[in-house]
């Protein structure tokens, strides 16, 4: 459980940097008042919707391929 | 008198629901009247240099496309698991965020039925899973 915080933290950290840097429009020296506010709401999206959608994908994969199957005749 | 408190309850959810659907509703017709404008020229020069420029359109499809892939996710696993209805003003933020930042950008009148539609699938699927949780947990109630 560890592990993925950390990879899940490390995963927003890198997206955010990702998104800042692909675009010279987002590192223009300027102004930066809207870009901060995109990337505010990107890192909203990230945390709030993208990281509970990944970790139901992973628990969905998890249990998917995991070797624990009870047969009904098992059950019983 | 559980019952009644359970109505009441109940009654005040389904009116804030009804309220977020209709502003969500106002706010696309809002978008739609400034369809044509590109709203960063409104904004006046001094307030343009300090706010920068907008960002770019092509980042904030990357942006929609993830939103509306998680969050149609996570409605759909909300009914699925048949969690408790959480009221809240997300997605209306979000959608509203978008509708802002393609107007800055002078893209709205490409990508306003993308967001549109999008913010409608997410409300629909939001009041799908109002109408089912209180459904079961009335049922619980009588059953009790």
């Amino acid at each position: 459980m560890k592990k993925i915080m950390l990879f899940l933290v490390f995963f927003v950290v890198y997206a955010t940097t990702v998104i800042a840097t692909v675009s010279p429009a987002l590192t223009a020296s300027s102004g930066m008042g809207l870009a901060y506010c995109f990337l505010g709401i990107c890192g909203l999206i990230i945390f709030f919707q993208l990281i509970p959608v990944l970790s139901v994908a992973y628990g969905i994969i998890r249990a998917l391929f995991s070797k624990k199957e009870q047969t009904y005749e098992e059950h019983n | 008198m559980e019952l009644f408190e359970h109505y009441l309850a109940k009654k005040n959810k389904h009116m804030k629901n009804i309220i977020n659907f209709l502003l969500f509703v106002i706010v696309c017709f809002a978008a739609h009247f400034i369809m044509n404008v590109n709203g960063f020229f409104i904004i006046p020069e001094i307030a343009r240099v300090i706010l920068g420029c907008p960002p770019p359109v092509y980042l904030i499809n990357i942006a929609l496309v993830v939103y509306a892939f998680s969050a149609i996710t996570i409605k759909l696993c909300s009914i699925a698991y048949h969690k408790e209805f959480v009221y809240d003003f997300n997605d209306l933020g979000y959608c509203s965020g978008f509708f802002f930042f393609y107007s800055l950008s002078g893209a709205l009148a490409i990508n306003f039925m993308p967001v549109a539609i999008i913010g409608l699938i997410v409300h629909l699927l939001n009041l799908i899973h109002y109408t089912l949780s209180t459904n079961y947990t009335t049922t619980e109630l009588i059953i009790d």
